[in-house]
């Protein structure tokens, strides 16, 4: 089962979702699995090109903000999508990532959403009972 | 906003809504500490049901803004965006610290809509409306990361949305009298290249000349209605079989990340202009500081990208028409009729207490309607007022309206952008496969072509509100005038 889940009633012309994580590597992981999943099916990718994300930022919520970010500047400046994931945090707030996919290829892939932005509309990076959780509406 | 049993419940906002006359709903400032206007929605009893409950809490959230004038007004194809709810003015005073604000234009700035004319009859193009719409679909991208065809170094990039559409013209991408007919003739001067980042231009680089996803959509319509002759004949419509071709999108991945650079920046500059807002996405800077300046000149880019991403647009469209019907687009009587912006900011006079003034409105989600007389519209339409666009959703048709002078009394000049979505994305998904819907599409006559089809599934028409009552609306209280309903035949779906 993934670790997240996309919700109703939060946004009604974009995607929202929630995303959990028993720590921070694992929720900016499911985080990012929510937009990747939302933009192709993930099965039609294969993991042919990686891309290494390297990021810092003492506030955890802006941190995630820019991360996501990274993945639709890919999809727009090199037409990249992925299929999985890798995330790594140190205790300073330094985030090495890295996406591994290809090239979008209309006969290949089945495509769903054209990302725009993640906004900061209900945006929300929270300890949960067990872990992390987080709130994201993303523009589409 | 839910009990937890899946019923909506009424909003605080929504009850504190008073009926001031047919189809005028304000909320006073008394709801909500701060406010320094009302917040005023036109909508009939129906719309005004049917709008989502966040509506209410995001329109008072706009009143709370510093130098904001007269109302924060909302139109009646509203639904929540965030920060302004989607069909939000508002204008701002900039001698009375007056604010610009990113999130007030949104992330898709200069989204917009351009309607084409033609001289063909809908039995002319149906029993080609598959090879039509299938050369339209190959010809104009659309969907997740498409590239156009333009090759573009990141210098020619800046002159191109320095210049705006007429760079397109002086490349033979569309005609001279383009222009004019396009709002701010497609060029809004104050744009400075050197206010937008490296970031913005690599992600819009190669995607001049393309539809997106989500609404966005080009579409083969035929004239149905026409409700005022004599308007409709100057737009270049005089029968109702006519043939035209309507385009909606916007400014792309440029625009988005202009959008969400300044966001951060504005967020990250509030506190020192000792600005606090009620919700991040309203951050926003005085017009008359650095910040507000800086947002100001690299929208004005964005705005332009966008112009010329449907002047490109416009000009496959010419082509593939010119291809398929074997005939010179200028002799299938391809005009441009109108270039609306819909989600954009800009410094226009308005009468205010009786004196002229200049303000800084915005329109999020709502399509300027100048009537006539004002300098800002080409001659051809100065005398009559402007073209207004609005596009429904892929199922229920679309409108030409008319600009009046009553708008700018009432919404500074101001009025709907299209139906509005009333259901969520995910629950349309739910309730429709995208596959089963575009059969049922043909079956109903509309020729319907996608790169996505969970993307189509979302853009059912049962998600949106029909357009013909947000239509009525502005139409009885003389905000924009029905001239031409549109009914759709073709679609190429972003």
């Amino acid at each position: 089962m993934p670790n997240y889940k996309f919700l109703e009633g939060i946004s009604v012309a974009d995607l929202a979702f929630e995303a959990t994580g028993k720590d921070l590597n694992a929720l900016f992981e499911n985080a990012a699995l929510a937009m990747l999943e939302s933009q192709a099916v993930l099965e039609t990718i294969s993991p042919k090109v990686t891309k290494k994300v390297v990021l810092e930022n003492k506030d955890i919520g802006q941190l995630l903000f820019d991360f996501l970010n990274e993945i639709i500047y890919f999809k727009d400046a090199e037409q990249l999508i992925f299929k999985t994931v890798k995330v790594a945090i140190t205790d300073s707030y330094k985030l090495v990532a890295e996406l591994k996919g290809e090239k979008i290829d209309l006969k290949k892939h089945r495509l769903g959403n054209d990302l725009k932005a993640v906004t900061m509309h209900k945006f929300k990076v929270e300890q949960a009972k067990t872990g992390w959780k987080c709130q994201v509406v993303i523009d589409i | 906003m839910s009990n937890g049993t899946g019923e909506q419940v009424r909003s605080a906002g929504r009850e504190a809504a008073q009926k001031v006359k047919e189809n005028v709903y304000d909320i006073p400032t008394s709801f909500k500490s701060g406010m320094n206007v009302p917040g005023r929605i036109f909508a009939s009893q129906k719309l005004m049901d049917s709008m989502d409950e966040q509506v209410f809490d995001q329109l008072t959230n706009v009143a709370c803004l510093p130098g904001i004038v007269k109302f924060a007004h909302c139109m009646p194809d509203a639904h929540s965006g965030y920060g302004f709810p989607i069909g939000g003015v508002a204008a701002f005073d900039p001698d009375k610290n007056g604010v610009i604000s990113p999130g007030g234009v949104g992330f898709d700035i200069n989204c917009g809509m351009r309607l084409i004319t033609t001289t063909l009859a809908e039995k002319d193009v149906k029993p080609k409306i598959r090879e039509l719409i299938d050369t339209l679909f190959n010809r104009v991208p659309a969907g997740v990361g498409c590239k156009g065809f333009l090759k573009l170094n990141a210098g020619q990039f800046k002159d191109v949305i320095q210049a705006g559409s007429k760079w397109c013209v002086e490349q033979g991408y569309g005609w001279d009298e383009d222009l004019e007919r396009t709002e701010d003739s497609g060029c809004i001067s104050w744009a400075n290249p050197d206010k937008v980042s490296d970031r913005a231009i690599q992600r819009g680089i190669t995607q001049l000349g393309t539809l997106g996803s989500g609404n966005h959509y080009l579409e083969v319509q035929v004239a149905q209605d026409i409700f005022d002759e004599k308007i409709a004949k100057k737009f270049g419509i005089t029968s109702n079989d006519q043939i035209c071709v309507m385009v909606h999108c916007g400014s792309r991945g440029f625009g988005h990340q202009v959008a969400t650079d300044y966001l951060k920046i504005a967020l990250a500059k509030m506190k020192d202009y000792g600005i606090t807002v009620r919700d991040p996405e309203l951050s926003c800077a005085p017009f008359n500081s650095k910040e507000g300046q800086d947002y100001f000149a690299a929208m004005a880019c964005a705005a332009n990208a966008a112009f010329v991403n449907r002047q490109v647009i416009l000009h496959r469209i010419r082509e593939t028409f010119q291809k398929v019907f074997n005939t010179p687009a200028d002799d299938l009587g391809m005009h441009l009729v109108y270039d609306v912006a819909h989600n954009i900011a800009k410094v226009e006079e308005h009468k205010v207490d009786g004196k002229k003034k200049k303000l800084i409105v915005h329109r999020k989600g709502a399509t300027r309607c100048f009537g006539p007389g004002r300098k800002e519209l080409a001659p051809m339409y100065r005398d009559i007022g402007q073209p207004v666009i609005l596009g429904g959703s892929m199922e229920t048709g679309s409108y030409l309206l008319l600009g009046t002078e009553k708008a700018l009394e009432e919404t500074w000049g101001s009025t709907a952008h299209g139906s509005g979505r009333t259901m969520s994305r995910t629950k349309a998904k739910h309730m429709v496969r995208g596959e089963d819907l575009q059969k049922a599409m043909e079956k109903k006559g509309i020729y319907v072509r996608t790169v996505s089809y969970s993307g189509l599934a979302e853009e059912a028409g049962f998600a949106y509100k029909p357009i013909s009552e947000v239509v009525d609306v502005m139409h009885k209280l003389g905000i924009s005038k029905k001239i031409v309903g549109l009914r759709p035949i073709g679609n190429v779906k972003g």
